[in-house]
């Protein structure tokens, strides 16, 4: 129970720096923090079901290694166009 | 009573929200790769090393020195101001957020598995089980890979 | 004398010695466990600083000797007092931290690199029964344990508000993300041989043949990817002496500047040990013979032979360009260690081996 709960509060803590930080660097790590407050959550019903819950955890963490990689690739092409990685520029497809 | 977990997750909660507050993106990361060890060893704590490992090794090893490789080409730039709507908006959503979650979680009364499931089991079921996805799984890589390569690729 | 070989019982001996004066003098069973924690990072601890100051004589000795000179002959017979006299010497130096330095993150940057550097000798198997923890996923430990040591170094490059040092902390987060690939699948031969992650029992597998007659390829790339692990030459780009000043640590001294360089020296003793533990039948003697000397004897004298080989590298190979590193990582070592995962399977699966 205690780790469902301390679960919960990091993915809000995620939650609330995706939602609120600007800079596409910091809303990958929020990102990153909510990922992991998930793996948490999936190894600790592991222990109740079974093993399933730990590769699912192991998916998670080659997937956002994955979405990190693609990421940083886009936000470093962003940076060489723009000089800087705010997400308010982004606004290309604006019309 | 669970020394280790408390710690820890206190550790995990301190160090996550420094990561999303502190200015700095340098230090922002260094807050996150402290995160990504306390997990590791939370996932250690409820027994399951071979995560735990894994865990420290992807995480603080490879996504935290990209982290500081992209910071270190495009500089540690300040963060753009957020304004105070986009704070409040986040304050509430997340809050909301978790008081639908410990609402919905109802205390549960599955029994504990005697037996800790090993790295070999972990392996079989890979290799079994979930070999479909472990194969689409490295192909994503794959293309992670390429993609990236791509992206950066100067004419 | 056969305590020395026989070192599990010399291990049980000094337990029950130190338990039997617990009980003597009604001491808690918990004092002891702390004592023997403490001893045994007293041991640690006394073993990385001293082989250090060994490294970096026998460093210095063996450089002199491929190049026809003398080497350091002043301080004590033959010079071996040298490095004794220039850690003294680093120990007086004044810590200088810059103005430009992001100053709490230019503190913790050594220690960083250096902690992870000591802790993985908790798994190292040096004789019988002298293994301070038998962890099953020894082998996991050690890797998650190197990739935090990286950390220290790039955030010693960006710390210190330099652009050198920024130079050097880039190229080495490229080298080590780039380098670890090769390293981990070099392992993977071994292990689908041998089935387990856990040091004591790969050194066991080894009794009667060792491993590198079925794994040259991979102790091949080991000891390739290992020394760019550690920044050794030819791929100690991140302290390029001669293109970047001194690279990552160009902006520390005294203590601080002594402790990277205890890390480095920790680091390569760390892959010495692993490559004869995974390829060189750890502590056991030759195949076939018997056991002449005791058996930590042999493992030290295999560990040496590999560092020996590692500072040979360093003068017969000129440094790599940047380009031409991650080239040959990924380019070269990178399908050479999926192609000896593939032959072993290969040879597992017809029953060769």
């Amino acid at each position: 129970m205690n780790y469902l709960l301390l679960s919960a509060i990091i993915f809000c803590i995620g939650l609330y720096g995706a939602l609120s930080r600007k800079n596409g660097i910091m809303v990958l790590i929020s990102i990153e923090i909510m990922l992991n407050a998930a793996g948490l959550n999936l190894a600790y019903f592991s222990l109740f079901y079974n093993p399933s819950g730990q590769i699912f955890a192991l998916f998670a963490i080659v997937t956002s290694a994955a979405c990190v990689g693609c990421g940083l690739a886009i936000f470093l092409l962003a940076f060489r166009e723009k000089e800087k990685i705010d997400l308010d520029n982004f606004n290309l497809l604006k019309g | 009573m669970d020394v280790g977990f408390y710690v820890l997750g206190f550790l995990a909660i301190a160090s996550a929200m420094l990561a999303i507050s502190l200015k700095s993106l340098v230090r922002a990361v260094m807050a996150l790769a402290l995160f990504f060890l306390s997990i590791g060893g939370l996932y250690i704590n409820m027994s399951c090393e071979f995560l735990g490992f894994v865990q420290i090794l992807i995480y603080v090893g490879g996504v935290i020195v990209l982290f500081l490789f992209v910071i270190m080409t495009s500089g540690n730039i300040e963060p753009g101001k957020s304004n105070w709507i986009l704070r409040l908006f986040g304050l509430l959503s997340s809050l909301l957020l978790f008081l639908a979650l410990v609402w919905a979680s109802k205390p549960f009364t599955f029994t504990r598995l005697k037996r800790f499931s090993g790295i070999k089991e972990i392996g079989n079921l890979l290799m079994t089980q979930y070999l479909i996805q472990f194969e689409v799984v490295s192909l994503l890589l794959l293309v992670v890979l390429i993609g990236s390569i791509m992206l950066l690729k100067k004419e | 004398m056969n305590l020395l070989y026989d070192t599990e019982r010399l291990i049980s001996v000094i337990y029950n010695w130190m338990q039997g004066l617990c009980k003597t003098y009604g001491i808690p069973d918990i004092a002891l466990l702390f004592v023997i924690m403490v001893m045994v990072g007293v041991l640690v601890a006394g073993f990385v600083s001293v082989n250090t100051l060994f490294l970096v004589l026998a460093e210095r000795k063996v450089s002199a000797w491929m190049q026809d000179r003398l080497g350091p002959m002043r301080v004590g017979p033959q010079g071996i007092f040298q490095t004794v006299a220039d850690a003294v010497k680093l120990l007086q130096k004044e810590d200088i931290v810059p103005d430009e330095a992001d100053k709490i993150l230019h503190f913790l940057a050594p220690l960083i690199m250096f902690i992870p550097a000591i802790m993985a000798y908790a798994v190292i198997s040096w004789s019988p029964g002298i293994c301070a923890v038998s962890l099953d996923l020894g082998l996991l430990y050690i890797l998650a344990l190197s990739a935090i040591g990286t950390i220290g170094i790039v955030i010693a490059g960006f710390s210190s508000g330099n652009k050198w040092t920024l130079l050097g902390g880039a190229r080495s987060s490229a080298q080590m993300i780039s380098y670890e690939v090769p390293l981990i699948l070099s392992f993977i031969g071994i292990i689908m041989l041998n089935g387990s992650l856990n040091l004591n029992s790969l050194i066991l597998a080894q009794k009667n043949m060792w491993f590198i007659v079925y794994q040259p390829l991979g102790f091949l790339l080991f000891l390739v990817a290992g020394c760019a692990e550690i920044n050794r030459p030819p791929f100690d780009l991140p302290e390029a002496e001669s293109e970047l000043v001194a690279g990552f640590h160009t902006e520390y001294s005294g203590m601080k500047f002594a402790l990277f360089f205890l890390g480095e020296y920790a680091n390569m003793f760390i892959c010495a040990a692993l490559a004869v533990t995974l390829f060189l039948g750890g502590w056991n003697g030759i195949p076939g013979l018997p056991l002449l000397l005791p058996p930590i004897v042999w493992f030290l004298l295999k560990s040496y032979f590999i560092i020996f080989i590692i500072m040979w590298f360093r003068w017969t190979y000129p440094r790599v360009r940047v380009d031409q590193l991650m080239g040959f990582s990924w380019k070269l070592l990178t399908p050479l260690g999926f192609l000896n995962i593939a032959i072993t399977g290969v040879m597992i699966s017809l029953g060769w081996i």
